[in-house]
C-alpha cells in the first residue's frame, strides 16, 4: 500500500502540489490524470526521491520513505520510468537487465565479471520472457525501436522485484501497435506490483485504471472508479473539455 | 560496449601480449638509453591508465593524478630508504597511501562532480605541489632524495637488480602488464559495469538503485591507487624522488595521452603514451620548439579524430 499525507512542493512562490493525499491499495493500477501542468510529474519525482517534498509524507507498505534519497528508495522497491525514455543506450537489453538486477541485489564487486554470474542470469531471463523481451535481449538499446525501449524501460524498473512502479506517460510517441504491446503489459502487472501511472489518453486510461485520479492546479480534483470518474461533472468540465 | 569496439578490444589484448614478449625477448640487444625510454614509457602508460579508469570509465575528468602519482613515489621512497623494506612492501605501502589520498581527496571533491571536480581536483593539485615545495626537509624540494642503493627484486628465483637498464625494464613491463590487466578485468567485473553506467546516466542509476557518488569515490580510490603503482615504478626505476612528481603537468599530461589515443578504451591510453613519448622525444632532439610541432599535432587529432588514434583502427573492419 502505497500512502501520500498531505504533501506540498513549492518552487518558490509557485505551489507546485497543495496537500496531496492519496492511498493506493496493494497491487492495484491506479492512474493519476490531469492537465499540463497539474503537478502529476512533480508527484512522481517526489514519490521516487528526485525532488524532496516541501512538507507531507510518503509511505509504502509501512517504510517511511520521506528523508531517503533516490537510491535508497530504489531499493525499498520504487521503481520508475521517465517521461524521455531513460536506459543505458550503450549497453544491450541483457547487460541493462543485468545491471538492473545486479543494483537491487547490491551484489557488485571488482571481482566477479559481469555476465557470468549464475543467480542474476535466471533473474534476469525471468523478468525478460515475461515481457517478451527474449527476442531482442542482445540487441544494442540505441538500435532498437521506441516501443520497445519503453518496454525495456518497464523491464528494468521491474527487476528484482519493487513494490512499487511509477509510469510516466508510458504510451507516449507510441504507434498503434506499441500500445496494445504495452497495454497488455501493463495488464500483466495487475496482481504483483502497485502501479501508478500518469497518462493523456482516455481511452487506454479508462481500459486499463482499477481507480482514477485527477489532479488540477497541484490539487486532487476527483478520484474514483473509471465509471465513476466518467460521470463526474466536475472533471468533465475540466478534462474532458465538455 | 559496442560490438565493433569490444571485438577490437578482444584482439588487442593478444597484440598487447604479443607486443610485450616481443620487447622482452629483443630487449638485451637494446642499449642503455632505449631501455630507459622503454622504462620511461611504462611508467607514462600505467599513469594514462589511472586517468583512463577515473576519466574513461567513470567520467570524471580528474587533474590530481599527480598528486597520487607522487604520494606513491615519496611512501616507496621513503619506505626503502628510511625503513629499508624490500620493494614488495613498498609497493604495497605506496598502493595504501594512494589509496587514502583518493578517498580524502575524492570524499568531497568527487561529490562536486562536472566541472566543479575538475576545477577542485586541480586546485588541491597546485596546493600538493606547493606543499611539497616547501616542505624541503622531507620531499628534498625540486633536488629531491636520491635511492641510496639499488633494489633488488626476487621474482621465482630469478634477481633483478635497478641497478641494471635491462633488469629495470623488466620489472617496469612487468608491473605495467599487470596493471593493464587488472584494468581490463576491472573493465568486464560487475562492479566496472556499474561505473561505466554511472557516467552514462547517472538520473537511471539511482532510480535502479545505485549510490553513484559511492560508485564515483570507488573509482576514484581505484585510479589513484594505480596512479600511485606508476609513482612507485618512477621511484625505483629512477632511483630518485622529486617534489616535481607533483607537479601539475605529470596531471595534465595523461590527458593529452589519453585523449590522442582514445579515452575510455585502456589500450588507447597506452597508445598514447607510448606515441606521444616517443614523439617528443625525437621530435626534441632534431627541433628546438618541439611543443609546437606537438602542440599542433595533438590539436589536428583532437580535431579529425575525436576518438583518437585508436578510432582509426576501429572502423577499419
Amino acid at each position: 500500500m502505497l500512502e501520500i499525507k498531505n504533501v506540498t512542493k513549492t518552487f518558490g512562490g509557485l505551489k507546485a502540489l497543495d496537500d496531496i493525499s492519496l492511498i493506493a491499495e496493494k497491487q492495484e493500477i491506479r492512474f493519476i490524470i490531469g492537465p499540463n501542468g497539474a503537478g502529476k510529474t512533480t508527484l512522481f519525482n517526489i514519490i521516487s526521491g528526485i525532488l524532496p517534498s516541501s512538507h507531507g509524507s510518503v509511505k509504502l507498505e509501512g517504510t517511511e520513505l520521506t528523508g531517503l534519497n533516490v537510491s535508497e528508495r530504489a531499493l525499498c522497491g520504487v521503481g520508475r520510468t521517465m517521461q524521455v525514455t531513460s536506459l543505458f543506450n550503450n549497453f544491450t537489453v541483457i547487460e541493462n537487465l543485468t545491471l538492473a538486477v545486479q543494483a537491487k541485489k547490491s551484489s557488485y564487486s571488482i571481482w566477479w565479471l559481469a555476465d557470468r554470474k549464475k543467480g542474476l542470469h535466471d533473474e534476469t531471463w525471468a523478468v525478460l520472457k515475461k515481457l517478451g523481451l527474449d527476442r531482442i535481449a542482445s540487441k544494442f538499446v540505441w538500435e532498437l525501436p521506441h516501443g520497445d525501449m519503453r518496454i525495456v524501460e518497464i523491464a528494468i524498473a521491474l527487476a528484482g522485484n519493487p513494490k512499487l512502479i511509477l509510469l510516466d506517460e508510458p504510451f507516449s510517441g507510441m504507434s498503434l501497435g506499441e500500445a496494445k504491446r504495452m497495454i497488455e503489459v501493463i495488464r500483466s502487472l495487475k496482481n504483483e506490483v502497485t502501479v501508478l501511472a500518469i497518462e493523456h489518453d482516455m481511452g487506454v486510461v479508462m481500459d486499463l485504471a482499477d481507480r482514477i485520479t485527477v489532479l488540477d492546479k497541484g490539487q486532487v480534483v476527483a478520484e474514483g472508479s473509471p465509471d465513476e470518474i466518467r460521470s463526474n461533472n466536475q472533471v468533465k468540465v475540466l478534462y474532458l473539455g465538455e | 560496449m559496442r560490438k565493433y569496439s569490444l571485438h577490437f578490444l578482444m584482439e588487442s589484448s593478444f597484440i598487447i601480449a604479443g607486443l610485450i614478449l616481443l620487447s622482452a625477448l629483443i630487449a638485451p640487444w637494446l642499449g642503455p638509453y632505449t631501455l630507459f625510454m622503454g622504462t620511461q614509457i611504462m611508467v607514462c602508460c600505467i599513469l594514462a591508465l589511472s586517468l583512463d579508469i577515473i576519466y574513461g570509465l567513470g567520467g570524471l575528468l580528474s587533474l590530481a593524478q599527480g598528486v597520487f602519482f607522487g604520494l606513491g613515489g615519496y611512501a616507496a621512497a621513503i619506505a626503502i630508504q628510511n625503513y629499508n623494506r624490500t620493494p614488495i612492501e613498498a609497493l604495497l605501502l605506496a598502493i595504501v597511501i594512494g589509496a587514502t589520498g583518493a578517498l580524502i581527496i575524492g570524499s568531497f571533491a568527487v561529490r562536486l562532480g562536472g566541472p566543479r571536480f575538475i576545477v577542485m581536483t586541480m586546485i588541491i593539485s597546485l596546493v600538493i605541489y606547493f606543499f611539497a615545495q616547501s616542505l624541503r626537509n622531507i620531499t628534498g624540494g625540486e633536488d629531491g632524495i636520491p635511492l641510496g642503493r639499488p633494489v633488488k627484486l626476487l621474482f621465482l628465483g630469478w634477481q633483478l637488480s635497478t641497478s641494471k637498464p635491462l633488469d629495470r625494464y623488466y620489472i617496469a613491463c612487468g608491473l605495467a602488464a599487470v596493471v593493464y590487466a587488472f584494468c581490463r578485468y576491472l573493465r568486464r567485473s560487475s562492479l566496472g559495469w556499474a561505473v561505466i553506467m554511472a557516467k552514462d546516466n547517472p538520473v537511471r542509476a539511482e532510480l535502479l538503485g545505485y549510490n553513484v557518488y559511492r560508485l564515483r569515490l570507488i573509482a576514484f580510490i581505484i585510479a589513484g591507487s594505480i596512479a600511485a603503482v606508476s609513482g612507485y615504478l618512477s621511484c625505483i626505476t629512477c632511483r630518485h624522488v622529486s617534489s616535481l612528481m607533483f607537479h601539475w603537468v605529470v596531471s595534465a599530461n595523461p590527458l593529452l595521452w589519453c585523449l590522442f589515443g582514445g579515452i575510455g578504451t585502456l589500450v588507447g591510453s597506452l597508445i598514447g603514451a607510448s606515441t606521444l613519448y616517443l614523439v617528443e622525444e625525437i621530435i626534441s632532439s632534431w627541433i628546438v620548439y618541439s611543443e609546437i610541432v606537438i602542440g599542433a599535432g595533438l590539436v589536428l587529432v583532437i580535431i579529425f579524430l575525436p576518438q583518437g588514434l585508436i578510432g582509426l583502427l576501429r572502423f577499419r573492419k
